[in-house]
């Protein structure tokens, strides 16, 4: 060690103790006096925890006389100082503010200890919380993703099947080798890449949205989480496409899951049915069970958020269908066309609409989303398709008495694998909505959006040819691309009752990887029409319906052998559906 | 190494001016980010050369002691010849920290490991040929640690530790032509974050 890396090592410790030192002895710099938890248990002060849904209020189960002493952000040891606190996870004082309701008691909200003395109200400890009363807690939500990056390792690791592809060779070495390599694209199978990874993005999300963060903090961590993976766990050389699908993918399938999980919770409930309601919500959400379980919020008895739409909200559409379904496919390049055949089968879906757009009070992502699922019986492809679709912005563009209509910004998340075609990733659309009301029992609505693809993947004849860096592990038979589109949906609504749904969309695609070998460029087109009845059965949550949905691909190689190729998959499906929630939808 | 070296002394200095401020216990888990050095002696020396490692714990606390397990990487590269070879450990632990109250905490630990070692397949790092061999030699072992932790704040220390320990594993290198070796000692040197996640409560 040189002279200069000597001084360099003595002196910027020696500055971080004065700067902790000197800060110790400031004490708290900023935000609101609190009481510390420490005072309030020397001096005999009942505690009790603040925020919605975990203050005592007039009818609650839990009230002063139940006290749950908390530690608050504010009741870290004095001599820890908060510039610190960014670094190694402790909430900043400067952030904490008073959350508690008016109406409970204790609740002062003042953030004062003036008067805290014997005799008096108890005092409103300042600890700010989610809606689910959950504090944000950085330290948690980072281990929780580690260890969904760590415990995968494992699997990879001991598993022998897993075990014998070597990815789990990890070393410092291998991390060194894939950051200096940099990004590059894989071969996986169009489920690992479209549906497996936004679902691990999704453990990443929900790390840090069951611990207090919103949905773009919790898109950091999905982000950050997919690069610690593809990084540092595995041997594989870091994938782009990777990266992008469990960032993006996982925020919407996190965010899904989070609402949806919310709607099965019910902080108040107690014995058995409290027990039944949280461990649905852990296998619905694991990540945001666990939370729940290492904070004891799993057990605590405390209120509901108040918000409709943090919870279950006043507009829910759950349609649950059951039919058979018939799909036919068929290709043509130039004079050659080929019959890819096709045949019948059942199928289970599940279409859920949670809350409404025109109900739309807060600029909070997700108040409004929709999921479409097909889940096939017998056949090899089982989840034939899941699609999201969640507001992340929108504005009121006029409201009359009849009618409504917005502009919003929504994130789309598609997968369609079926044995015809493969289509799906991450992108967002910006949507005109219209609903005009024609009676009380009455409405149309309409909407227009222009889409971009960010990044994703439909089935390509030579994307075999893919340039694949590295370990190559099976021929992929998908494009990566991405690109622009458009959105047209029509809707009929009678009594709350979707009876006519329709919709067509052209989606652009110029491939990034795949079918653009050799410096070619390919560019696909892909089109898909849905047209949706369903007729209420007497009894009204029951229901029949019919489906016509139509794919086109027109792919386009500049290679002069391949040229353009078309691919026509017209299908039909008949069900049965029944609606247990159904209430108005959009 | 060369961080490591430099590192140690800033963290003494450090240490002794801070030393004497009192800090509060903290409970709850624990975890530990680590990166060091590891080399190895004895029989599995002559064929393994020192190498970066990296090491990740999970502890809790149980009264006095701290319980805990973890897993630890490194890629050997090897005497005499062009292939490296990989390193996975795994390691139960149960520690002992002293000066609980204090900015300076050292502690000491005991660890049961288990390691597999095997040769590491060249092809992700740029090797054209795939490795056929599928060969893996592990075994168990103890670890003897000696470490501390400069308190920063309820949530976070930076940790020191340095480590031996013996091991064998089975079964012996001879099938890979590198000699009827089944044991040896490693030794390590680590420099560390230790996380307390829910602020040591």
């Amino acid at each position: 060690m040189g002279l200069r890396g000597s001084i360099i090592a003595l002196t910027v410790p020696l500055t971080l103790g004065f700067a902790l030192r000197a800060s110790a002895q400031e004490g708290p710099s900023a935000g609101p006096s609190v009481v510390t938890a420490e005072a309030r248990a020397s001096e005999g002060i009942p505690l009790v925890r603040g925020g919605p849904g975990l203050v005592a209020s007039p009818g609650s189960r839990e009230g002063p006389d139940d006290p749950v002493p908390v530690p608050s952000p504010a009741a870290v040891n004095p001599a820890l100082l908060p510039g610190w606190s960014f670094v190694v996870g402790l909430p900043s004082p400067r952030p904490v503010r008073p959350v508690g309701r008016s109406d409970a008691p204790g609740t002062a909200g003042n953030g004062s200890d003036d008067g805290a003395t014997a005799g008096e109200p108890p005092v409103q400890e300042e600890v700010w919380t989610d809606v689910w009363g959950q504090e944000k807690n950085f330290g948690l939500a980072a281990v929780e993703a580690y260890l969904g990056n760590f415990l995968p390792w494992v699997f990879n690791e001991v598993v022998p099947g897993r075990a014998a592809l070597k990815i789990s060779q990890i070393s410092p070495r291998s991390w060194l080798n894939n950051l200096e390599h940099g990004w590059e694209w894989d071969d996986n199978a169009f489920q690992v890449n479209h549906f497996a990874h936004p679902f691990q993005g999704n453990i990443y999300y929900n790390a840090a949205r069951s611990n207090g963060y919103g949905y773009w903090g919790s898109f950091l961590f999905a982000t950050a989480g997919s690069f610690h993976w593809e990084c540092c766990g595995e041997t594989h050389f870091m994938s782009v496409n990777d990266w992008y699908n469990t960032a993006i993918g996982g925020a919407a399938v996190g965010e899904m899951l989070y609402r949806t999980s919310s709607m099965v919770l019910d902080n108040t409930a107690t014995g058995s049915e409290r027990a039944w309601r949280e461990i649905g919500a852990f296998l619905m959400n694991p990540t945001r069970g666990f939370t729940r379980l290492v904070t004891g919020n799993a057990s605590r008895v405390y209120a509901n958020p108040e918000h409709p739409n943090d919870r279950i909200p006043n507009r829910l559409e759950n349609q649950i269908s059951f039919g058979v379904r018939k799909a036919t496919s068929e290709r043509r390049a130039g004079e050659i066309t080929v019959d890819d055949g096709g045949e019948a089968h059942s199928f289970v879906d599940l279409q859920l609409v949670f809350g409404s757009l025109f109900d739309l009070e807060r600029q909070k992502p997700f108040d409004f989303f929709t999921l479409a699922t097909q889940v096939n019986l017998r056949q090899e492809k089982g989840l034939g398709k899941l699609q999201i679709r969640g507001n992340l912005w929108h504005k009121d563009l006029s409201l009359t008495d009849n009618s409504v209509s917005k502009l919003i910004l929504v994130q789309d998340f598609d997968y369609e694998n079926t044995e015809a075609f493969e289509f799906g990733g991450q992108g967002a659309s910006l949507m005109y909505l219209k609903r005009t009301d024609r009676s009380e029992r009455t409405s149309f609505v309409w909407n227009a959006a222009a889409t971009w693809m960010i990044m994703g993947g439909v089935n390509s004849e030579f994307a075999i040819l893919a340039d694949v860096e590295g370990i190559r592990e099976r021929l992929r038979e998908y494009d990566f691309g991405t690109g622009l589109g458009g959105r047209v949906g029509f809707q009929f609504l009678r009594d709350g009752y979707r009876w006519i749904d329709g919709s067509y969309r052209i989606q652009h695609l110029y491939t990034l990887n795949g079918s653009n070998f050799n410096g070619r460029d390919s560019n696909h087109i892909v089109q898909m029409l849905r047209l949706r009845a369903v007729f209420p059965l007497g009894y009204r949550r029951f229901g029949a319906g019919a489906e016509y949905e139509l794919f086109l691909r027109d792919s386009f190689f500049e290679s002069e052998q391949f040229g353009k190729i078309e691919q026509r998959v017209p299908r039909w499906q008949i069900f049965f559906t029944w609606n247990p929630t159904r209430n108005v939808g959009n | 190494m060369r961080a490591a070296r430099t590192a140690a002394p800033a963290l003494v200095a450090a240490a002794l001016l801070l030393g004497a401020s009192a800090v509060e216990a903290q409970t709850g888990p624990l975890f530990r980010f680590a990166f060091g050095w590891q080399d190895m002696s004895g029989d599995m020396g002559e064929v393994l050369d020192g190498a970066v490692d990296a090491e990740f714990s999970i502890m809790y606390p149980v009264k006095a002691i701290r319980l805990g397990a973890g897993a630890n990487w490194v890629s050997f590269a090897m005497d005499d010849f062009e292939e490296s070879w990989s390193q996975v450990r795994f390691h139960f632990l149960v520690g002992y920290p002293y000066q609980i109250n204090d900015w300076l905490r050292p502690y000491v630990e005991g660890r049961a490991t288990y390691r597999r070692l095997r040769p590491e397949d060249d092809r992700f790092y740029g090797g054209e040929e795939e490795l056929l061999r599928d060969f893996v030699s592990s075994g168990t072992g103890f670890e003897g640690v000696v470490g501390t932790e400069f308190i920063l704040s309820r949530a976070a220390s930076i940790d020191v530790s340095f480590a031996g320990g013996a091991f064998s594993v089975s079964p012996d290198l001879s099938e890979e032509g590198l000699g009827a070796i089944d044991s040896g000692l490693a030794w390590r040197f680590h420099v560390g974050i230790a996380w307390f996640p829910t602020n040591g409560r």
